[in-house]
């Protein structure tokens, strides 16, 4: 039955994972927090896995509030050097322009936009209500179409 | 919306790393995490004091609003307030709203939405924040009722102006219908409705007239008092335009006389914090008066927050909150004359790290500070090194910062510093804006860079900006 259960878990590990990895790297913009964070998440899925009804939701939402977390701990600095991570372009101008966004505008169009996590969810994850959620996704929308399409604008 | 979408395509590009191991073998440690703005206790008690204040200024003057309310038409029969209705309606191509009261009709100011019909889906991005044109004057416990296709609704009082997005609480609808909020004030109604097409909310402006607030009626004589609140702000004012650094004057009292101020821009961010102690504390009233700067890079709507921070849980007591305009301080002129492109020797300009057909190459980059972590006073000034480098050609990058008013003392940047002797050994690097050059001195290469406006051992001025310890970003 244990077994059952974590095979359960593996597999919604294995279709969400690698979504929910670049979600967690666009929204803190560092592989480390990124990882921590969902691993972190699966850990505690697999600790409290009778507790959890819809085990995908769960984890989104855990994993985001660890980063946001970890976020916070770590104040305003960032990692050290920008440039270090072996991504592709355009990534670290995406990344780089997701930065200008306040926290909570980049969490809700990293989940909402990238991930197609639907927006009461976001605004649970936030603890916000759904119209505010509208109001971050149309606030970073606006600036990233700014950044990223028009940088004389 | 489809745009948004396409902009964040290259998160999937990204390749994660394999972290079901780890997660199967350690030992996480704590509960399911609060969400992340927790609905927290200050920001329930800033919204409840607000209510408050207004509430206790109706009260205050509604003894004579009685004596002056109109005869009722039906003696003993108390006719039922009219209900500001709102539908939703799906519509044939896109939802929308409209709200009716009386002979008044308002169109809903709609968010961005995703609309499926059939085998076809549309998605319209709105140019934001969709603030309601029209505000609705209506009298305090107005009843609401909600009609229309949607499938459900829910209701949301946020704060006025819509850029502070702050939620003061949820309207329980029963059976399609709620009452409006009773105190005093301005607020945005957001409703979210979804129906099998799709979701979006709509908002409206409305003004909670006080039983006493109707500026025809100008009150006979002076309200009575009511006894002062813990804090009274002099100034500024509500709804006064104000520039850095602003000077907020009021009375408290409070525990030792400590008052906490807070300048909070248009997205909800802390742009300053500054803390004062009143002329008297602990059970006397004092004054007190302080200088707030704050940067903020445009004029803007924002408020000043006044707080007394409780010494033994960090609670913020007593807040009063002054909506406010926000306008930037006269830019200072080094910053306005060495932030933008600058150029090599030759006058070619250098890469700044923006342009994607030079793969964001940059050599050097002078900018202002980003807004919304409320440094616009500072410059950072970002450089490949060796002088001469790019970054995508091998150079590693350094950044030096200004920050004449000291917004970055959390973080390990020495002081500007523009007098002492220029150091001897200091020469140009050809690196140029105008009449402002970028030099550097062999005795202290790794440690700061000089600005030069004319010649520095003569009549020139210069900057020694620092190295920052480490690369300071906002997020």
């Amino acid at each position: 039955m244990v077994d059952e259960r974590q095979a359960h878990i593996e597999a919604v590990y294995r279709s969400e994972f690698p979504k929910l990895w670049r979600a967690l790297y666009g929204y803190a913009g560092d592989a480390e927090i990124a990882s921590d964070a969902a691993a972190e998440a699966f850990a505690r899925a697999i600790r409290d896995q009778d507790g959890i009804r819809d085990l995908a939701a769960w984890t989104w939402r855990v994993a985001f509030r660890l980063a946001a977390a970890e976020l916070r701990r770590r104040g305003t600095h960032l990692p050290p050097d920008p440039t270090a991570y072996e991504v592709p372009h355009p990534v670290p101008e995406l990344v780089a322009a997701l930065r200008t966004l306040s926290p909570n505008q980049r969490l809700a169009v990293v989940l909402h936009d990238y991930a197609d996590r639907p927006t009461s969810e976001v605004a649970e994850t936030i603890g916000c209500s759904k119209a505010t959620v509208h109001v971050h996704l149309s606030q970073a929308r606006r600036r990233l179409r700014t950044l990223l399409e028009d940088p004389d604008a | 919306m489809r745009d948004a979408k396409q902009r964040l395509r290259p998160l999937d590009h990204v390749d994660p790393p394999e972290v079901w191991h780890r997660a199967t073998s350690m030992q996480p440690l704590g509960d399911v995490p609060d969400p992340i703005d927790q609905p927290s206790v200050p920001r329930r008690v800033a919204a409840g004091v607000v209510a408050f204040a207004v509430f206790a200024g109706a009260v205050a003057l509604a003894l004579g609003a009685f004596d002056r309310a109109e005869p009722s038409t039906a003696i003993g029969a108390t006719p039922a307030p009219a209900a500001v209705e709102v539908t939703l309606e799906a519509g044939d191509t896109e939802p929308s709203a409209h709200l009716a009261f009386g002979d008044r009709t308002i169109e809903g100011a709609g968010s961005s939405f995703c609309w499926d019909q059939g085998n076809a889906s549309m998605c319209a991005d709105v140019a934001l924040p969709p603030i309601p044109g029209e505000v609705l004057r209506i009298d305090p416990s107005q009843p609401l009722t909600v009609g229309g296709d949607a499938e459900t609704v829910t209701v949301d009082l946020l704060a006025y102006p819509m850029e502070a997005i702050e939620l003061l609480d949820h309207i329980a609808l029963r059976e399609g219908a709620a009452t409006l909020p009773s105190e005093a004030g301005t607020y945005i109604l957001g409703f979210n409705a979804s129906w099998p097409q799709g979701e979006r909310t709509f908002y409206f402006a409305i003004e909670v007239v006080g039983a006493d607030a109707s500026p025809t009626d100008e009150p006979s004589e002076e309200p009575p008092v009511v006894g002062l609140e813990p804090i009274e702000v002099i100034s500024p004012a509500r709804g006064d335009d104000v520039t850095s650094p602003v000077t907020v004057t009021g009375t408290a009292d409070v525990f030792e006389g400590t008052v906490q101020i807070w300048v909070i821009d248009q997205t909800n961010n802390v742009i300053a914090s500054t803390f004062t102690t009143a002329t008297c504390g602990s059970g006397c009233r004092g004054e007190f008066s302080v200088e707030v700067p704050y940067s903020v890079g445009s004029t803007q709507s924002g408020e000043i927050l006044v707080f007394e921070e409780s010494a033994e849980d960090g609670k913020r007591l007593h807040m009063v909150r002054i909506p406010v305009t926000l306008h930037p301080g006269p830019q200072d002129p080094v910053a306005a004359a060495v932030e933008g492109v600058w150029t090599d020797a030759d006058g070619t300009p250098l890469p700044d790290g923006t342009d994607r057909s030079n793969d964001f190459g940059l050599t050097l980059h002078v900018m202002e500070g980003p807004d919304h972590c409320g440094w616009t006073s500072v410059t950072f000034l970002n450089l490949a090194w060796p002088i001469g480098s790019q970054t995508e050609g091998g150079g590693r990058l350094r950044q030096y910062i200004r920050d004449p008013q000291g917004v970055l003392s959390d973080f390990q940047v020495a002081p500007l510093s523009a007098d002492g002797p220029f150091p001897a050994d200091a020469s140009p690097t050809g690196y140029h804006r105008g009449s402002w050059e970028l030099w550097t001195a062999p005795s202290d290469v790794d440690d700061a860079v000089y600005l030069v406006n004319g010649d520095p051992f003569t009549v020139g001025t210069w900057e020694r900006w620092p190295r920052s310890a480490e690369m300071i970003g906002c997020i």
